[in-house]
C-alpha cells in the first residue's frame, strides 16, 4: 500500500484527485490539505511515502514545501502544476523533487507515476522538460533571487530584510542590480518577470 | 545572405544588452571628439599668445592674464561640453553653467581689444563657446549666435586696429589666416553634426524599445485571442455534453456516461491545445537549449558536459536538434540511476552530428508505456518504440527518426555496455551549410 499525502489550494481538483486516487487499489490518501505549511506538518507527522504537492500555494510554493519536507522525512514528493514556468524544474530537481507533472495528467496516469515514484524512480512530463529547455538563461544571483521571492511575498523593504536577516540597505542593492539586469521599470516588474520565468 | 540569416537566431538570444552599449560608446565618441576639438582649437591659440609674448611687442602682463582667462574658458567650455547629452536643439542648462561658459571667453575678448598683440586670437575661445552653446539652441535662435559669434570674431582685429592703432595689431601670415579660418567654420559644423548624430542614435534607440513595448502588446492581443479560440470553443462543447449528460442519466445512464467521457476527452484537449499555443510563443537558439538541459540535468545531480559548435546552423536544423536535446533530456531524467550524461554537437560530414549519452542503464519503466501523444519511449531502442495511436507525428524517439530520414539524416539510439547514446545526423540544408558561418 502506497500512503500518499495530497496538497493543493484548488478545493475541487484535491477534492476531485483524493476521490480518483482513492479508487486505486494499492493507494491510500493519508491526508490532504491546502497549504504548503500544514503539508509539512503532516508530512511529518504521517510520515507518507509520497507527497503530491500543488506548485502554485500558499504560503510560498510546492517546491519550498517540498524542500522543507525532505529536510526531514524520508519520502518522496510529486510537484503537479497548473502551469509549467521555465525554470521551475531545475529548481524542483534540486529540491528532490521525484516528480513533475501538469495538472492536465489523468487520475489513473498520476496513479502510476505515484508508484513509479515510491519505487524510486523519478518522473518528468516531456512537455514541462521542454519548457524547461526553452526558457531564458538566469542572470540572476541567488541573493537577488532570494529578495526577489521575498519582495513578491509583499511587505516593506524593511519587513523583507528582517526576514532575510539583510541591512535595508542590501535588500535595496539586491533589488536595484536585479532590476537592471532585468531591464524593468519597477520592483514589482522585475518580481514579475522573475516569476514568469519560474526563477523564484 | 545565408550567413546573415543563420547567424540571426543566435544574436537574438540576447536582445537588450548591446544596443545599449553601443548607445553609450556613442555619447562618449561624440564627447570626446567634441572635447579633443575645442581642447586642441585653445591649445594652439595659447601657444599663438605665447609667441606673441615672445615676439616681445609689450608687457608680461596682459598675455598671462588672457593665458590664465584662455585655460578657465577651455575648462568651462569643455565642462559643458557634457551639457550636449540631452541633444541638439534641447534647450541651455541655465544661467549658471551658461555664464561659466560665456564669461571667461568673454573677458577674454575684451582684453584683447586693448592689447593689440592678441588680436583675433583672443576672440577664438569666444567663438568655440557660441559654437557648443548654439547646439543646444533651437535652429532660429541657433543661427542667430552663431552670426553674432563669427561677427565678433571677425570684427576683433579691426576693432583692436581702432583701439591702438592699424599697425600694432599683428596678424598671422595669410596662408595661416586662411587655415584658421577654415578651422573657424568647420568648428560649428563638426559640433552641430555630432550632436545632431548622437541625437539620431539616442532616438532610434527609443523608438526600438517603444516598437518592442508595442510588440509585447500586440503579442498579448494576439495571443488572448488564440486562446479566446481554443479555451471559448471547447469550454462551450463542454458546458453542452454535461448538460445532456445530467439529464440522460436518470434515464439512460449508458449515454450519459459516453458524453462525460468525451466531455473529459475535450478537457484533455483544451489543456494540451493551451500548452502548446504557450511553448509555440517561445523559440530559443539551440546553444541556449542545451545549456538549459545542462542546467536541469545539473540540478537532477547528473553531471553533464556540453560542446556545441553551431556556427552556421539554419533554424530548421536548430528546431530540430533541439527536439532531440529535449526527447533524451527526459529520457536522462527519467532514469534516477544516471550520474553522467554527455552532449555534444559538431560539425561532421557536411552536416551536423549530434550525440547525447548516458550512463543510466536500460530499464523499462511502467511509466514508460506512455499514452497517446505524451512522447517519449524510455531508453527502449527505436525499433521497439511504441509509436502509440493518434501519436502526435515527430514525437518520441520513432518519430524523431523518422523527421531525420525523411531529411535524408540518420538516427540511432543505442545501449552499448553501460552506457546510452544517441546519435543524430542532419545534413546540411539548403539554407545552411559549413561555410554560411
Amino acid at each position: 500500500m502506497i500512503r500518499i499525502l495530497l496538497a493543493d489550494d484548488e478545493h475541487l481538483i484535491r477534492g476531485a484527485l483524493e476521490a480518483l486516487l482513492g479508487l486505486e487499489e494499492d493507494i491510500e490518501v493519508v491526508a490532504s490539505t491546502d497549504n504548503g505549511a500544514d503539508a509539512v506538518r503532516l508530512a511529518r507527522e504521517l510520515r507518507p511515502d509520497v507527497c503530491v504537492l500543488d506548485l502554485e500555494m500558499p504560503p510560498t510554493d510546492g517546491i519550498y514545501a517540498a524542500e522543507e519536507i525532505a529536510r526531514s522525512v524520508a519520502t518522496r514528493t510529486v510537484i503537479v502544476t497548473r502551469h509549467a514556468r521555465p525554470g521551475v524544474l531545475r529548481r524542483a530537481l534540486a529540491s528532490r523533487v521525484s516528480g513533475f507533472v501538469p495538472k492536465s495528467t489523468p487520475a489513473g496516469r498520476l496513479a502510476v507515476v505515484i508508484r513509479d515514484v515510491a519505487a524510486g524512480r523519478r518522473y518528468v512530463d516531456p512537455d514541462i522538460a521542454a519548457s524547461a529547455l526553452s526558457g531564458e538563461a538566469c542572470p540572476l544571483t541567488a541573493r537577488e533571487l532570494d529578495v526577489l521571492r521575498e519582495v513578491r511575498r509583499g511587505g516593506t523593504v524593511q519587513e523583507v530584510s528582517g526576514r532575510l536577516h539583510l541591512a535595508a540597505g542590501t535588500v535595496r542593492n539586491h533589488v536595484s542590480s536585479a532590476m537592471s539586469k532585468l531591464g524593468a521599470a519597477t520592483r514589482q516588474e522585475a518580481v514579475e518577470q522573475a516569476w514568469e520565468q519560474g526563477w523564484i | 545572405m545565408n550567413a546573415l540569416k543563420d547567424t540571426a537566431p543566435a544574436a537574438a538570444g540576447h536582445p537588450a544588452s548591446e544596443p545599449v552599449r553601443g548607445v553609450r560608446a556613442t555619447w562618449i565618441y561624440t564627447l570626446v571628439s567634441i572635447v579633443f576639438l575645442v581642447a586642441v582649437a585653445n591649445s594652439l591659440t595659447l601657444l599663438a599668445l605665447l609667441g606673441a609674448d615672445a615676439a616681445g611687442a609689450s608687457g608680461d602682463g596682459p598675455v598671462w592674464a588672457a593665458a590664465v582667462l584662455l585655460i578657465l574658458s577651455t575648462l568651462t567650455t569643455v565642462r559643458f561640453c557634457w551639457f550636449l547629452r540631452a541633444g541638439l536643439g534641447q534647450g541651455l542648462p541655465g544661467s549658471w553653467p551658461v555664464a561659466a561658459l560665456f564669461l571667461p571667453p568673454a573677458a577674454l575678448w575684451i582684453l584683447g581689444l586693448f592689447h593689440a598683440p592678441l588680436a583675433l586670437f583672443a576672440a577664438i575661445p569666444w567663438w568655440l563657446a557660441c559654437c557648443c552653446a548654439a547646439a543646444l539652441l533651437a535652429p532660429r535662435a541657433r543661427y542667430l549666435l552663431l552670426v553674432v559669434g563669427l561677427g565678433l570674431l571677425v570684427v576683433h582685429a579691426p576693432l583692436a586696429g581702432l583701439v591702438a592703432g592699424p599697425a600694432a595689431v599683428r596678424l598671422p601670415e595669410d596662408r595661416s589666416l586662411v587655415m584658421m579660418g577654415v578651422y573657424a567654420l568647420f568648428v560649428p559644423l563638426m559640433v552641430i553634426g555630432s550632436v545632431w548624430w548622437w541625437q539620431v542614435v539616442v532616438r532610434l534607440e527609443a523608438s526600438r524599445h517603444e516598437s518592442s513595448q508595442l510588440a509585447v502588446a500586440r503579442e498579448r492581443l494576439r495571443f488572448a485571442a488564440d486562446l479566446h479560440d481554443i479555451q471559448g470553443h471547447h469550454l462551450q462543447v463542454i458546458a453542452l455534453k454535461t448538460e445532456l449528460a445530467a439529464r440522460l442519466l436518470p434515464t439512460r445512464p449508458d449515454e450519459a456516461r459516453q458524453q462525460i467521457e468525451q466531455a473529459q476527452e475535450l478537457a484533455r484537449t483544451a489543456l494540451e491545445d493551451t500548452r502548446a499555443l504557450v511553448y509555440g510563443y517561445r523559440q530559443i537558439s539551440f546553444a541556449d537549449e542545451v545549456r538549459n538541459a545542462a542546467d536541469v540535468l545539473a540540478a537532477a545531480g547528473i553531471r553533464c558536459a556540453d560542446s556545441v559548435e553551431s556556427r552556421g546552423l539554419g533554424t530548421a536544423e536548430q528546431k530540430l536538434l533541439g527536439l532531440v536535446v529535449r526527447e533524451a533530456t527526459t529520457n536522462i531524467l527519467r532514469h534516477a540511476d544516471a550520474s553522467r550524461a554527455s552532449i555534444a554537437l559538431r560539425p561532421e560530414a557536411g552536416g551536423w552530428l549530434l550525440e547525447i549519452a548516458n550512463d543510466g542503464v536500460a530499464r523499462p519503466t511502467p511509466s514508460d508505456a506512455d499514452p497517446p501523444g505524451a512522447g517519449s519511449a524510455g531508453n527502449a531502442p527505436v525499433g521497439n518504440a511504441p509509436a502509440g495511436q493518434g501519436a502526435a507525428p515527430g514525437t518520441g524517439l520513432s518519430g524523431l527518426a523518422r523527421r531525420f530520414e525523411e531529411r535524408g539524416g540518420r538516427f540511432e539510439a543505442a545501449a552499448d555496455g553501460g552506457s546510452f547514446t544517441v546519435r543524430a545526423l542532419l545534413p546540411a540544408g539548403p539554407a545552411g551549410g559549413e561555410e554560411a558561418a
